[in-house]
């Protein structure tokens, strides 16, 4: 019986929270009979089950409230009286069963008032209320009957639901045994204790691989690769189970703001948007606070009062947009207002009030660094006090919540437009992927998503360290980041080999710092596992984990060491917002700068030019109204850029004998631009600052103080070599690269895809394999070195055993090239050997391999320097 | 080495519940002198290999241990006693559960599982250091030695211990 009364509260606890949107959606569209009969049958559900399980209270105020539910959906239209007394009857029954799940028994109480107020609203009805006696004890059949065959079934209790059993009908057994069960019921704990399981099988599986890698075992490598198989199959149907859809999240909402609205005067409503959304249930309850918080805030700071909405030339009517939506790894959820926007000018008086920033500071923050003050502990600005916000509490509480759980919040405001809460945060707590690196000795790991990117500031790096007054200070390209020098931290001595240092640069929600590690060691999915208290309340630590090798690593908590490091405090509140939602990699391109007639600067990445050569006037001529010049024996057409010839195709420039001519595309079909002047090649970073509006044109972006066009390059292609893209040559080069980690792949590709060239991104050498095998071909390949099944060098000897592939130049990548890995890459027929981290080497490699085979960077440069001397 | 489960076997005479006034222990040595550790929240004994290090870490926290797939503490008793510290790989470590959490006291050795009377309780002796006196719950005589009964509460309570600096 027991069983029995879990599974009820169980089933109806889920009911209810969707039951309260179901009728708000009623009240503002009577039309849609199903909301209503939704609401109906939950609530007959309840009355029939409370009558099989002797639940008198409950009984009577589910009966009272289903005649009157039942009254209204007859009739098709819900009064606001009404809405309210059912909303009240679902309050109370939802009272009742909490005390029921508790103590197992109903609560004393009197619901005379309710039940006479809800008889008195079916009014002149009462003869329905009054027929309903006759059918009052058909229902305990029905559920015996239902719960019946769930035992023997499986099936799940909509058969409670179904038409016929409203009807009192008893639905044949044979419809029964047709209709499949699509779902059951499992305990949380049942599925906590699977995932358990399945994380120490992962474990275990890794273990096993790291013993296989160093001991190699034909016999083993099989079975070995199938149960690697199946244990990631089982970890991810696992974790799909524990998924819920948000929905349950935002299922209660409509009813939280209609109250609200209704407590408020105000009118608004809720737009939901992606409630299919799936995350981890534990994300789901751990998210509700938060976001109900927000939308509080939504509703009385942001949606105004009807007049004031109407005075303000808008629709009475407030609006609050919610959507979730997946996006590469975690979840975002949108909560858009249409109301009146944050309030800037009291926000930067209260900043400058509680001495969070300085006026000269203030002066130069946009608003959507302004409103993160809002973030801050102790800030509201609201006027008074109400009792649904405003208490000085909750934002700061919010981001807190946020951020604990491993995401971020941002927003922005438009004044009189509305305000936008973003969140942003993992599909789950269970499993995260985590950078794992070296301090003294020892690795540690943090949270994948804290990380912005890691750079080496020793000696030879690419970034400095700086000291200000004392303090370390890291300067990346234009910003200067705070470093937390892990060993001093730890109380370490100081590393004897400073020239490596690596800085990861993490951001938390409020501030982004650099943590000093030795190196870098890798990229994993970990299972996180909780600290007992006394390591816990050391708040630099977030879990511990269990690694492949056995070994326990130290999970650090990036908000704790924030905090160690005093940047937790208001004045470093301020977080470079910029980069938020670019990609991390910013890297500098090698840019050829020309004019090409009398308009601005033009700009090319360098890599996608081959050769300068150039070309008398005479050898110029036109055929078929395209300019082209013999060239290797073969005809190449000439693209005129800018204004360098007149509509006639007539060269304009009568002072130019010699013509600078870019030759665009390797091999295959040659093409070339034809410019005015070569100004410069430079190496900058390549920021398009405004897009281009003709097709011709990237973009404009400022480089050496002057504004250039960039060009695209594509745009002329397409003119003058219409066939090449379909023919697959004749362009960039193509780059594959090979990771078996997705954080490398795409911490690289855009990388070199900055630097002009077209990437590729595989996620093993079996696939690089049968993509080459498939006949795609690639200039040049750039592999991880230690990846499972087949490492980096199996995977060049491969490439170098195959009469096609042998000549495709190979780079390896490792987390540190150091000389012996440059060595065994040169026993496996490799070209170099790079470090993840040193982009600059990486490009510099990609070049000079890539190079090597048509022409030289380097003659390029000196000769255009040589053109610019002469 | 003696396992608990046999130990207890061997020396528990008839059910215990009905008798409060005995109680069993599990005995470790440290530094050559006897303690007795409650036999209900003692799991298994092993001797440690990989230890991590956490550092900031209060003193007595040697670090984090793999036992079978499950991340404890372990704590050094030695300096949890205020002795003088040990290196970690000459002690054996003695697996508890306490709250349902998982620790590893690291002790020089292991005795046997020893039956108490509350009939051979002393008073707790007054040059006993205030820190010795606040993780001691009771002092027993038995036969002709004297074994503190450690308060597993206090020794692993996170509060009320200093953090070392």
């Amino acid at each position: 019986m027991d069983e029995l009364l879990n599974d009820f509260l169980a089933e109806t606890a889920d009911h209810l929270e969707q039951v309260g949107s179901q009728i708000v959606h009623f009240e503002r569209d009577p039309s849609d009979r199903s909301a209503i009969a939704n609401i109906f049958r939950l609530v007959h559900t309840i009355k029939g089950t409370c009558g099989f399980l002797e639940l008198a209270r409950l009984e009577r105020v589910a009966h009272a409230a289903e005649t009157l539910i039942s009254q209204v959906r007859d009739q098709g239209r819900a009064e606001t009286a009404h809405v309210t007394l059912i909303l009240t009857s679902i309050d109370r029954i939802r009272l009742i069963l909490n005390t029921l799940e508790a103590n197992g028994q109903e609560p004393e109480g009197d619901d005379s008032d309710l039940i006479a107020a809800l008889e008195t609203a079916a009014g002149g009805e009462s003869s329905l209320a009054q027929d309903r006696p006759e059918t009052v004890p058909a229902p305990p059949a029905v559920p015996a009957f239902a719960v019946h065959e769930r035992a023997a079934e499986g099936l799940d209790d909509q058969i409670l639901n179904s038409p016929a059993a409203l009807e009192g009908e008893r639905p044949s057994l044979q419809a029964v045994a047709t209709r499949e069960p699509s779902s059951i019921r499992v305990a949380v704990g049942t599925l906590e204790r699977i995932m358990r399981l399945v994380s120490e099988l992962v474990l275990t599986r890794n273990q096993l691989l790291e013993i296989v890698r160093s001991q190699p075992n034909e016999e083993l490598t099989g079975p070995l690769q199938r149960l690697s198989s199946v244990t990631s199959d089982l970890q991810d149907g696992v974790m799909h189970a524990r998924m819920q859809p948000i929905e349950r999240l935002f299922g209660p909402l409509p009813r939280m703001i209609r109250d609200l609205a209704h407590d408020l005067g105000k009118k608004a409503e809720l737009i939901v948007d992606g409630s299919d959304t799936e995350l981890d249930r534990q994300m789901i309850d751990l998210l509700r606070d938060p976001l109900t918080h927000i939308i509080r805030n939504c509703l009385d700071h942001g949606i105004e009062s009807p007049e004031h909405r109407v005075a303000a030339g808008k629709s009475d009517n407030g609006t609050i947009n919610i959507s979730a939506s997946h996006e590469a790894g975690h979840i975002s959820i949108r909560i858009a207002d249409d109301g009146r926007g944050l309030d800037v000018q009291r926000i930067r008086e209260k900043a400058l009030t509680l001495g969070l920033v300085s006026e000269e500071d203030l002066a130069r923050m946009g608003n959507d660094e302004l409103c993160r003050y809002i973030f801050s502990p102790g800030f509201s600005t609201a006027k008074q006090v109400t009792n649904v916000s405003g208490r000085g509490i909750g934002m700061d509480v919010v981001r807190e919540n946020i951020e604990s759980i491993g995401g971020s919040v941002s927003l922005s405001t438009s004044p009189g437009r509305g305000t936008t809460f973003l969140l942003k945060v993992p599909l789950t707590l269970a499993i995260a992927p985590a950078l794992i690196f070296e301090i003294g000795g020892q690795r540690y790991a943090i949270a994948q998503h804290a990380v912005v990117e890691a750079v080496s500031c020793g000696l030879n790096g690419q970034s400095r360290i700086q000291f200000a007054q004392g303090a370390p200070m890291l300067e990346l390209r234009d910003q200067l980041i705070p470093v937390a020098d892990m060993r001093m931290i730890f109380g370490l001595e100081p590393s004897n080999n400073p020239n490596d240092a690596l800085a990861v640069v993490v951001r938390t929600g409020v501030a982004t710092f650099a943590m000093m590690v030795d190196n870098v060691a890798d990229v994993q999915e970990i299972v996180v596992k909780p600290l007992d208290r006394t390591l816990a309340h050391l708040g630099i630590y977030a879990g511990s984990t269990i690694l492949g090798d056995g070994s326990v690593v130290l999970i650090l908590n990036t908000n704790g060491l924030a905090g160690r490091l005093g940047l937790d405090g208001s004045n470093q509140f301020r977080v470079d917002t910029s980069q938020q939602d670019l990609p991390p990699e910013k890297t500098a391109t090698s840019l050829i700068l020309f004019r090409a007639g009398s308009g601005s600067l033009k700009v090319l990445p360098l890599s996608l030019i081959s050769r300068i050569e150039s070309i008398k006037r005479s050898e110029i001529s036109t055929a078929d109204g395209q300019l082209v010049v013999a060239h290797r024996g073969a005809l190449m057409p000439l693209i005129p850029l800018g204004n360098v010839v007149d509509a006639h195709n007539q060269l304009i420039d009568p002072a130019i004998e010699n013509w600078p001519v870019l030759v665009v595309g390797v091999g295959g079909e040659p093409m070339g631009l034809l410019v005015s002047e070569i100004v410069d090649i430079v190496e900058t970073f390549l920021d398009i600052d405004i897009a281009g509006v003709t097709s011709d044109v990237i973009g404009s972006a400022t480089i050496r103080g002057e504004a250039a066009e960039v060009l695209d390059l594509a745009h002329y292609m397409k003119i003058a070599r219409p066939g090449a893209f379909e023919r697959g040559h004749a362009k960039r080069f193509r780059v594959m690269l090979v990771d078996d980690k997705l954080f490398f792949r795409d911490l690289l590709a855009p990388i070199i895809s900055a630097a002009g060239y077209e990437v590729t991104t595989i996620g093993s050498g079996q696939e690089g394999l049968a993509v080459l095998k498939r006949g795609v071909n690639f200039d040049i390949i750039v592999t991880d070195v230690d990846m499972p099944d087949m490492d980096g060098y199996s995977f060049a000897r491969a490439l170098h055993d195959n009469p096609r592939t042998r000549d495709v130049p190979v780079i390896a990548l490792d987390a540190h090239a150091g000389h012996s890995v440059l060595e065994a890459a040169n026993r496996a027929g490799m070209r170099g050997a790079v470090g993840k981290f040193d982009r600059q080497g990486l490009l510099n490699a990609l070049r000079s391999v890539l190079e090597a085979s048509a022409f030289t960077s380097s003659a390029l440069e000196q000769r255009v320097s040589g053109e610019k001397a002469a | 080495m003696n396992r608990p489960e046999i130990e207890r076997s061997r020396t528990s005479r008839g059910p215990q519940k009905s008798e409060p006034e005995r109680i069993v222990v599990f005995t470790v040595i440290i530094d050559g002198e006897r303690f007795g550790l409650p036999i209900n929240c003692v799991r298994t004994i092993f001797r440690p290999n990989a230890i991590t290090e956490v550092p900031l870490a209060p003193a007595r926290m040697i670090g984090l241990i793999n036992l079978r797939g499950h991340v404890v503490t372990a704590i050094c008793m030695r300096t949890a006693l205020g002795l003088p510290r040990r290196n970690a790989s000459d002690s054996l470590m003695v697996a508890v559960e306490h709250d349902g959490e998982g620790f590893a006291l690291a002790v020089d050795n292991v005795g046997d599982v020893a039956e108490l009377s509350e009939a051979d309780r002393i008073s707790m002796p007054a040059m006993i250091s205030p820190s010795r006196r606040a993780m001691t719950t009771a002092v027993y005589r038995m036969q002709n030695s004297i074994i503190p009964l450690l308060n597993i509460e206090v020794l692993l309570g996170a509060e009320n211990q200093p953090v070392a600096a």
